[in-house]
């Protein structure tokens, strides 16, 4: 990874936040793109975050990632922080999401987020690699398998996610 | 990130006929008694702290469902939730409520863990190894399930974007304190699950039938029931329910 790379939007890529876990995607025009930066929203009258679904998906420029990253906090068990990478050799099959979990009942109740990138490897049967930085672990994996059809948690405490909806993602299978 | 710009608890405070959701949102977190869920056989009121609220007594022998609860959003303002009884007779009980800015990938879980580290549970396991584990353990009295058991209703909202809503009456058929059998138990479209489930970690769970539809608002419909035997610890037991989801 080359060091702070300005996205499309004037965000830097590559760095690492003290909070904050995001993804970048380079694309095959050369331009860099990440959920840090921000657009107008003409048909709100506002200002957004960059938002996989609204300006990847939906204008088709998901298929025009050639590699994605995400980029984490520093932890205890990763005092610099995390990086990974994955390469997109075929488009259609990036995907990128967060599993997140809300407790309530008692006092104690907490949002988690876990951050996941991923990429297709075999279209027909769903299978795929991807990395999750575990909030809860406060750690970055390394690349594991899964598939898209029928996702399962990375770990004991983390339940089945079941199938994931590979047209919200922008899967081209 | 497309996340809920708002996803709360919502509890009954009106009929199961003629439910009262108004007013009624808990959000998640808090501390102090706030925000909390709280069973009682007797002795509650609308202004009872968490401190001082009334003991559950085990009972000698067996099981016994808990007939109240109560939701509280800080610790001496709460109400009970009406239509909570302990048994299936009705539908209008809890509800999820999400806004209209999620963009799901996957449906929703939900379940229940001993705390917040959310460990695997321990079936049959008595105390555990977190606060709340002797009730999501379980023990012989509920054929090692948990205590606490849960049905849903449908998808919630459709791949659609239809709301699905259940009406007055019972939820499923069968509930009994050995309710529950593994993995996902997994709803069906405008149903509730025929059997309720045990709500034990990721070892019993339920899954939505259907991933929400993107960008649309709703709710996602379920009650609950738990029971206390002469088979489980004493404590002051704090589990969590906790809901999952997914969003790109």
């Amino acid at each position: 990874m080359p060091h702070l790379l300005p996205s499309v939007f004037g965000s830097l890529v590559g760095k690492i936040l003290p909070h904050r876990t995001y993804w970048a995607a380079k694309l095959s025009t050369g331009a860099w793109v990440c959920e840090l930066d921000h657009r107008d929203d003409l048909s709100h009258g506002t200002r957004r975050s960059f938002d996989w679904s609204l300006d990847l998906v939906d204008t088709g420029d998901v298929l025009k990632i050639t590699e994605l990253w995400l980029f984490c906090p520093p932890s205890r068990l990763s005092p610099l922080g995390s990086t990974a990478r994955l390469p997109i050799t075929e488009p259609g099959t990036a995907f990128q999401f967060t599993f997140s979990r809300v407790d309530a009942f008692g006092a104690w109740g907490k949002t988690i987020q876990h951050r996941i990138i991923g990429r297709v490897i075999d279209k027909a049967r769903g299978e795929c690699e991807y990395v999750v930085y575990d909030g809860e672990v406060g750690g970055m994996s390394t690349p594991m398998t899964n598939n898209v059809y029928d996702f399962q948690g990375w770990r004991e405490g983390i339940p089945r996610l079941g199938p994931l909806n590979v047209e919200v993602l922008g899967l081209r299978l | 990130m497309s996340d809920f710009g708002s996803l709360t608890l919502q509890y009954n405070t009106g009929t199961d006929s003629s439910p009262t959701w108004t007013g009624t949102a808990i959000a998640f977190g808090g501390t102090s008694g706030a925000n909390e869920l709280r069973w009682a056989t007797s002795g509650a009121t609308t202004t009872t702290p968490s401190a001082t609220w009334p003991f559950l007594s085990r009972p000698a022998s067996g099981v016994s469902a808990i007939p109240q609860l109560w939701a509280f959003s800080t610790d001496t303002s709460g109400q009970q939730v009406a239509t909570y009884d302990g048994t299936n007779s009705k539908a209008n009980v809890f509800r999820w409520s999400f806004d209209n800015a999620g963009t799901l990938v996957s449906a929703f879980t939900l379940t229940a863990y001993g705390d917040n580290t959310h460990a695997a549970a321990s079936p049959g396991s008595q105390p555990g190894g977190q606060s709340g584990s002797p009730m999501i353990n379980g023990s012989s009295d509920t054929s090692n399930t948990s205590y606490l058991k849960a049905n849903a209703y449908g998808f919630g909202v459709d791949t659609s974007g239809t709301q699905q809503t259940p009406l007055s009456g019972a939820a499923g058929s069968s509930l009994s304190a050995t309710s529950g059998a593994a993995g996902a138990a997994t709803t069906a479209s405008a149903a509730w699950l025929s059997s309720w489930q045990s709500l034990q970690a990721t070892t019993q769970y339920i899954q939505d039938g259907a991933i929400c539809k993107a960008l649309t608002a709703g709710y996602w419909y379920f009650t609950l029931a738990l029971y206390i035997g002469a088979g489980m610890s004493t404590g002051t037991l704090q589990p969590v329910l906790s809901l999952s989801y997914s969003f790109s």
